[in-house]
Parts: structure tokens; sequence; C-alpha cells
């Protein structure tokens, strides 16, 4: 396994409290696997991504559990053999490219220094022009010495991607890298991602709150609500098939291209905020199929199917 | 009759750079042609889409009809009698110093309508004393509510929506939308519906205008676009859309971003991207003739 | 229950986290009490000249052996309390140092949202005149405008109206920190969808700038204002030290360091010291005052 989390919670402790972004989640990336994690603005995606590049901004901290990379654990390093970690190991692209690359330098003095700390002695600018060609940068000789402003979004996304690549790392961390792009460039992006991977071997963890996205990249995908994993399982079956009442709703609720006008299934209600989530399962609010049981306990993932899904309804009988 | 008519509708916007560096840098003025020479009509009770990426001008139209700007060439003709507009962001919508019962009472006030604010927010799922609170109290979908509430309050017979469930979570845009539907039908509104998302779009439009380079290329009911499509960009748009039933049908996703808008294509705009441009088509900028705006279509090339 | 949600709000608290706020607004709120209750406060009235008894002049403060305890920080060359004339002399510094804050925030402001929501040659010229002016220092404005006036009216005519004059003349002097700040503010806000929304329902552009855009650009300018209170008693002070300013019937804290320091050498340092420390004092607890409320204020610090 590349990457393993186990029971990863993630706390920010505030005046009115302590409030739990992440509650006890687990989950594994294998070599070359997609994972996409999905979910809901406040769902606690972006924050597992932060918590497992150990860039959390304070006072979020991560409680407890394990993250252990290629085996080894990272989530209690200190920080400078993080930082060799960061970047050599594990490569990150943010959602926004226009703030992920530095407006001062070239792209091809930050693609240089990134791989000069990490590959001391590697004839840095051929690795860079080679790594500019296999994203789809036309002519990257002519475009090293340019500056990011003169590249457009989708140019810069893929800039992004090289960066992240730069050092050959066994886990890619995208948070919403297509987002911020329209939907000509974000295929092209999907597509690249999706080579890019299986190309060099690398594990991805795909946050994002776009399924279409996932459909096309990803072999396996988590479902997260209100800091947990509510459904985990290989793409087709969560989509096709879900299994939490949750999942069922989003999917129920994501409009499809056709000819018919359908009227959209709505889950009634919004995400608990952090400081307010119900005891028990922490869907039950607006769970059409709750029962006595999801009130009062909280359910792990427990096997439906051929998936995991945190569900009562699910529970062996 | 239609209840809105745009006629060679344009609107430019000078970005010239300040004066005193375009004498020094002997720059001419440069101009930006954000919309150019829209023509369409909205019937009574229907809901038109205008799709298009970032940049192809469909905000910029929402704009004009609505008022915010000025068109620079065009004529734009409103036979109803109120029209109110719904914003994309959610945040930044409403004032964030005025209670929620003032920023519905607005339109009450202003317009002198017949509507009551408990009465507003009743209708789009609100409780009569969520007026009491400040909007950072509410959620995106509820702050979306409190838009909706607020144009409906100016009693409009035409609403333009600008992308109005593009910042909101999957469930919480099915939410809206199903509300917007609800609406249409209880108040007998006609709606101009802005959107990039072709999805969305075909859920809730009669029929779909596609816009690319401040030009509409395509405009055809919603059933015919999204089955047979024409225009090359309106099939490369629906082809880029991630394919959620994962059909597994392969896709080839259209090479070349979108042009400098400062620096436009001679003739169609789409023609450096388009596989079938001829010398025609890099010549002459096509006109929308039988919903499309195609010469390839036109001379029954494709 | 008021008082109670007012102890829990977010200012409050942090006021309370913090001691040399809390020593800061006690030290101000004496100050403030006492300049502002100096008629009645203080043990004489420094003015009348029927009270004084030019046999007193020149005692040392009441812990010397040659003091008097109805003189506790001593008097001066007529025998005036030095309590009490620093009482009085608080009152005026505070009284003009307000008043002209008030009249350079309502300068400012006004020029800030013009400048910034209206844009184009309106905001070219007020800031160019912005710009001119923030290349001379305040003093020199402030005296300039003291000088024309001066001139313009008769001597009598002068002292009467010597404390609006130098109102006018240091709020003059400070207008631009506010009309920048603001213009930066108006230009952002009026870019928000609340702002279009209004236009939409058709208000007006001045009933928009008052009602929508400006409670949502005073922030700031409360922070400037009370940290240029301290400024502007500063001003005043060094106006009145050169002797520019108030007249010498009704001095300020100024004035009595001017006429205290003619006898520092002479030993009688008490007459000047004190009204000095007492400005020092003043300007001190306002200043931090000013530095906890930008702090509280700032969002990203909560």
């Amino acid at each position: 396994m590349t990457l393993e989390v186990r029971d990863l919670t993630v706390q920010f402790p505030t005046r009115r409290g302590v409030l739990t972004a992440v509650d006890a989640i687990s989950f594994s990336i294998a070599p070359g696997e997609v994972l996409g994690v999905v979910g809901e603005s406040g769902a606690g995606k972006s924050i597992t991504g932060l918590a497992v590049i150990r860039l959390l901004e304070p006072p979020g901290r991560v409680a407890s559990g394990e993250i252990r990379l290629e085996g080894r654990r990272i989530d209690n390093l200190p920080h400078d053999e993080m930082r060799k970690i960061r970047g050599r190991k594990i490569g990150v692209i943010f959602q926004d490219p226009l703030t992920s690359l530095n407006p001062l330098y070239t792209i091809g003095r930050q693609l240089e220094e990134t791989i000069l700390t990490h590959l001391p002695g590697v004839d840095a600018r051929a690795r860079a022009l080679g790594l500019l060609k296999e994203v789809g940068i036309p002519a990257p000789e002519a475009r090293y010495n340019a500056y990011p402003h003169q590249f457009s979004g989708g140019m810069r996304q893929r800039v992004v991607i090289a960066l992240a690549l730069a050092a050959e790392p066994k886990l890619i961390i995208a948070d919403e890298p297509t987002t911020a792009l329209d939907v000509s460039i974000q295929a092209q992006i999907i597509a690249l991602l999706q080579r890019v991977a299986r190309d060099h071997g690398a594990s991805v963890m795909l946050i994002t709150h776009d399924m279409g996205v996932i459909a096309e990249t990803a072999q396996r995908v988590a479902v997260m609500y209100a800091g947990r994993i509510v459904e985990i399982g290989a793409v087709h079956d969560v989509i096709h098939a879900p299994k939490h009442p949750y999942t069922i709703g989003l999917m129920g609720s994501i409009p499809r291209i056709s000819t018919e006008r359908q009227r959209l299934v709505q889950i009634e209600g919004s995400m608990p905020r952090l400081n307010a989530i119900p005891r028990g399962c922490p869907f039950n609010p607006r769970c059409p199929r709750r029962f006595e049981r999801c009130l009062a306990e909280r359910p792990d993932l427990l096997p439906a199917a051929t998936s995991l899904a945190a569900c009562w309804l699910h529970a062996p009988a | 009759m239609p209840l809105l008519k745009l006629d060679g509708v344009s609107r430019d916007f000078d970005v010239s750079r300040p004066w005193l560096n375009r004498v020094i840098e002997r720059e001419p003025r440069r101009i930006l042609r954000a919309v150019d020479r829209v023509s369409f009509e909205i019937h009574k009770g229907e809901t038109l889409a205008l799709v298009g990426e970032s940049g192809c001008g469909k905000s910029t139209v929402a704009r004009l009809i609505v008022g915010l700007y000025r068109p620079t060439e065009g004529r734009i003709a409103y036979e109803g009698r109120r029209m109110q507009m719904i914003f994309q962001d959610p945040y930044a919508s409403l004032n964030p110093r005025w209670r929620v019962k003032d920023i519905v009472a607005e339109p009450i006030r202003f317009l002198k309508t017949s509507q009551t604010v408990p009465e507003a927010l009743l209708q789009v799922g609100l409780a009569p004393d969520d007026g009491e609170k400040y909007p950072h109290e509410f959620s995106g979908g509820q702050r979306q509510r409190i838009s909706i509430a607020r144009a409906l309050a100016g009693e409009p017979d035409f609403l333009v929506c600008d992308e109005p469930t593009s910042a909101l979570d999957v469930s919480v845009q099915a939410q809206i939308l199903n509300l917007m539907s609800d609406l249409q039908k209880r108040l007998g509104l006609t709606y101009l519906f802005i959107s990039h998302n072709l999805a969305v779009v075909s859920q809730v439009a009669d029929r779909v205008g596609v816009m690319y380079f401040g030009r509409i290329v395509e405009l055809a009911p919603a059933r015919q676009l999204f089955s047979r499509p024409r225009h090359p960009y309106t099939r490369m748009l629906l082809d880029a859309v991630p394919d959620l039933a994962m059909s597994g049908k392969p896709r080839v996703p259209v090479a070349g971003e979108v042009p400098n808008p400062l620096a436009p294509p001679s003739g169609c705009a789409f023609n450096p991207r388009c596989p079938y441009a001829n010398e025609r088509c890099r010549a002459e900028v096509p006109a929308l003739l039988d919903n499309v705006a195609c010469h390839a279509v036109h001379e029954g090339r494709i | 229950m008021v008082f109670q949600r007012l102890w829990e709000h977010d200012l409050a608290w942090s006021f309370r986290r913090s001691p040399v706020t809390v020593v800061a607004a006690l030290l101000t709120l004496l100050c403030v009490g006492g300049a502002l209750l100096a008629p009645w406060v203080s043990p004489q009235d420094p003015f009348d000249m029927g009270g004084l008894n030019l046999n007193d002049a020149f005692l040392p403060p009441a812990w010397d052996e040659r003091g008097m305890a109805r003189y506790p920080l001593g008097t001066d060359n007529q025998g005036r309390d030095i309590l009490s004339t620093i009482l009085h002399g608080a009152r005026i510094s505070l009284g003009v140092g307000i008043a002209a804050v008030l009249f350079s925030l309502l300068l400012g402001v006004s020029a800030g949202l013009v400048s910034g929501y209206f844009g184009g040659r309106v905001d070219a010229v007020i800031m160019r005149i912005a710009d001119v002016q923030l290349s001379f220092p305040a003093i020199l404005i402030a005296l300039l405008i003291d000088g024309v006036a001066r001139v313009a009216l008769s001597g009598e005519r002068h002292d009467e109206l010597a404390i609006p004059v130098l109102v006018l003349a240091i709020g003059f002097a400070g207008w631009v920190q506010y009309a920048r700040t603001v213009r930066g503010s108006t230009m952002v806000e009026r870019q928000k969808e609340y702002v279009q929304a209004a236009r939409v329902i058709g208000r007006r552009p001045l009933a928009i700038l008052l009602s929508h855009v400006l409670p949502n650009v005073l922030g700031p300018v409360l922070v400037i204002g009370t940290i240029h209170i301290a400024t502007a008693i500063i001003t005043e002070a060094t106006l009145s030290f050169l002797g520019v300013g108030v007249p010498a019937t009704r001095p300020s804290l100024g004035t009595l360091i001017r006429i205290g320091n003619e006898f520092l050498y002479s030993g009688e340092w008490w007459i000047t010291v004190f009204p000095g420390l007492a400005l020092i004092v003043l300007v001190l607890s306002v200043n931090l005052l000013g530095d906890w409320l930008r702090d509280a204020l700032n969002p990203k610090l909560r």
C-alpha cells in the first residue's frame, strides 16, 4: 500500500469548544491507483488531504490516528523530515493554478528548484523540459523562461502537475484540480492526470466535489459526510449501486445530460455545522430510512455487497 | 409578441492602458468586444438558457438585458412590466450589514409591490422569523433562497438567473432548481438561465443558446440540442462533459484553448480549433441561420 | 440581559483578555471624564481672574515642603492651580481633537465614497488633489489655513472664531487617509452582487452609497478615527505651542506647555512638566485603545 490512513482525527480547538473536522477515518491507496474522495463543502475532504501532507493551518491539528506512506509512519515525523518527504514522495496539486505558482519566477526556474531540492545532481533543465513535454505544454523550450501569468489557466494547471511530478513522487494529492477550469480544459486535464498516474505508477488521492470527474478518473471512491467516510468502494459500484442513503440521495441529485426533464432528487436540510453534529449517525436527521439505532450509535464501515457503507441498514442480521 | 427581444446587441469594453502609458509607449486603444451582434427572443413562460465557457459573454448579455450595462449597438425590447435578477455568488449577493427582512423589503418598498416579507420568505421555503437574522447566519443554499425571495418580492414577470447554482453543493443545487421550477409553474414566470453546466441546463431549459466568443453559435430547443447537436463547438462541449454513466465511450478532448479576446480570429471565432474549418470559415463570420452559425453546416459538409 | 450579551460579544472578550487595554481604557476614561467634567471637578476655576491669588504664584507641588495641599500640583506665574489648568486644558485639547476628527471623517469618507463609486474623471480629480495634499506635512496645511483666517478676519473676530478655525484647519489636514481607505473599500464593494441587485431594483446611486456601501466600509474608518484623535490632539498642541493655536484666554495643554516652558530653566519645572505628562498620558491611552480596536475588528485574528 502506498498510503494507509487509520483512524485519522483532525480537530480545531476554538474558544467555544473543540471542533472535529475529520472523525476517525480509515482508507488506503494502492500503488498506481486513483482514489477519489468526494463530498460536499464542509465534509472534511480537503482537510484530510492537508492532514496527510501535514499542511494544516494551526490551530488545526491531527488529534489521533496513523498515516503511513509506503509502510513508514509520517504523521509523527519532525518538521524537517516531513519537508523532505513532501515534494519527494508526495506531490500536491491545488485548485487554483494562479496561486500555486510563484508569479515572480519563471516556470523553468520553479521546476528546476523543485527538482534540485529533491534530486540533487540531476540534469535539472533536461528533466524539467521532459516534464513540460509530458504534460502537454507545446514548444516547451520556448516557454521555459515564461512567467506564470503568461499562461492560460489550463496551461498553468499543467505546469502545476509537472511541478508535482518533478521529484517522481509515489503519491499525488490533487485537491479540486479541475474546478477552476472550463469544461473543455477540464477534460484535457483529467485525461492527463490519468495518463500520468499510469505512466509513473503513482497513487493519486483525487479530492473533488464533482462526481463526474471521479467517474472518469478514479478506480475507487470514498464518499465523505460531516467528517466521516460513509461509503467506499469501486467507482462503478458506488455510482450505479450506492448503498448509503446519503450516496443514494447524492447520485439522484446530480443532473445528467438528457433529453427528458426530470425532477431532481433532493435531500432535505443541509450538512450539519461542525459544532452541531448529531449523535449517532450524522446523517440521521436527513435520512429517509432512519430508525432508532441510527439516533443512538454511530455506525462503522460495514460490508455492503462489494463496497463498505457506514449504515445500520447493512448491519449483519 | 415575444416578452424580450434582442436585436444585433453588442457591448464593447475599453480596456486600454492608462493614457500616460499609451502616449509613452505609442499603443492604440484596446477595445474588448464582449458581446457581438447577438439576437434572440424569449417568449412568455419559457426558460431560455445561455451556455458557454468563461469569457463567452453570457453574463454580459444578462447584465445588458437587466440594464446594468448599456448596449454599444443594437436594441433590447422588453414587453413585460418588471424584471429581476439572481446572482451567482450567494455570499456577495446579500448586504452583510442588513437584516434579511430589510433585504427582502427593499424591492417591496421601492417598487411599491403588494408582497409582504413573510409571504416572500415562506414562498422560498424559509420561515418568517428568518427575517430577523443576518445573512451570515445562513448557509449558501439558504442565501440563494433569500436572493430568490428578494427577486420575487419585486413581482417580476421575467427573471434573469446568472449561474444561480454554480456556487452550491450538488444536493443543495437540486433543492434550488426544484424550487425555481415550482415557482415558475406557480407564478407563470419567464426565465433566462445562464450557466456553464450543460447537465443543469438540460434539466431546466426549453431552449438553449450556445455562446462562444461573444456570439451565439447555436440556438435550438433543448431536446434537439442535446440529442442532435450541430455546431462543432456544441458537440465538443457536450463531449467534454464528464460521463457519469460511465458508458465507456472513448472521448476525444478537443485541442487548443479559447483565443485571446483582444485578438479575435478572423471569420468564425472557432476556426482555429475546428476540425472542419475551411477558407471561408477563416474569412467570413457565419450568420445564425436555421439555428446554427456554421458554414460547414450551412454548406452541408457536416 | 443586554449587558450579558455585550459581555459575551467578541469585542468584549478580546477586551477583557488584554490587561494593557483594560488599563488604557480606565486611564482614558479618567482623562476624558476629568476633562469633560472640568468645570465641576476642578478645584479652582483658573480663568476667573477674581479668584486668583497672586501671592500663591510659583508654588511647587503639594509634596514639596513649600507646597500647599490646596494646590496639589503647584501653581503657575499667576497663581493658577496647575491641576485645574490641566483639566480645563485637556478639555479644550480633547474637544478640538474630536471635532477636528469628525470634520475630517465627514470630508474624507464622502470624498472616498464618491471617488470609489463613480470612478473615471471624478476619481482622478479627487485623488490628484489628495496626492498633492499628501506632499505637504499636516502641520503646514493647518498653519496655512490658520494663517489665511488670520488675515481674512480682524483680530477680535479671529479670537472668537479661533477654535472653529483650528478645527477646520486640522480637519482639512487629515481627510486624505479616510478618503483613500474608503475609496479602496468602495471599489471592492461596488463590484459585489448586492450592489448590483440594488441597481436592478432601481435605487439611485446616492441611496446605494449611503444605505448599502457606507455601512460596509466604515470598519477601518473607526480605527483610523480613534488613532487620528490622538494625532489631532498632538497637532493642536503643536500649533498652540507655536502660538498659532487656541487663543491664550482659553489655553489647551499645548498652550500650557508653552507658557510653562519659559519658567523651566528658572526652576519652576512643574508648570510645564505636568501639562506635558498629561498630554502624553491622554494621547497614549487613546492610541492604545485604537490599537485594540483595530485588532479586535480584524476578523483574521479572531
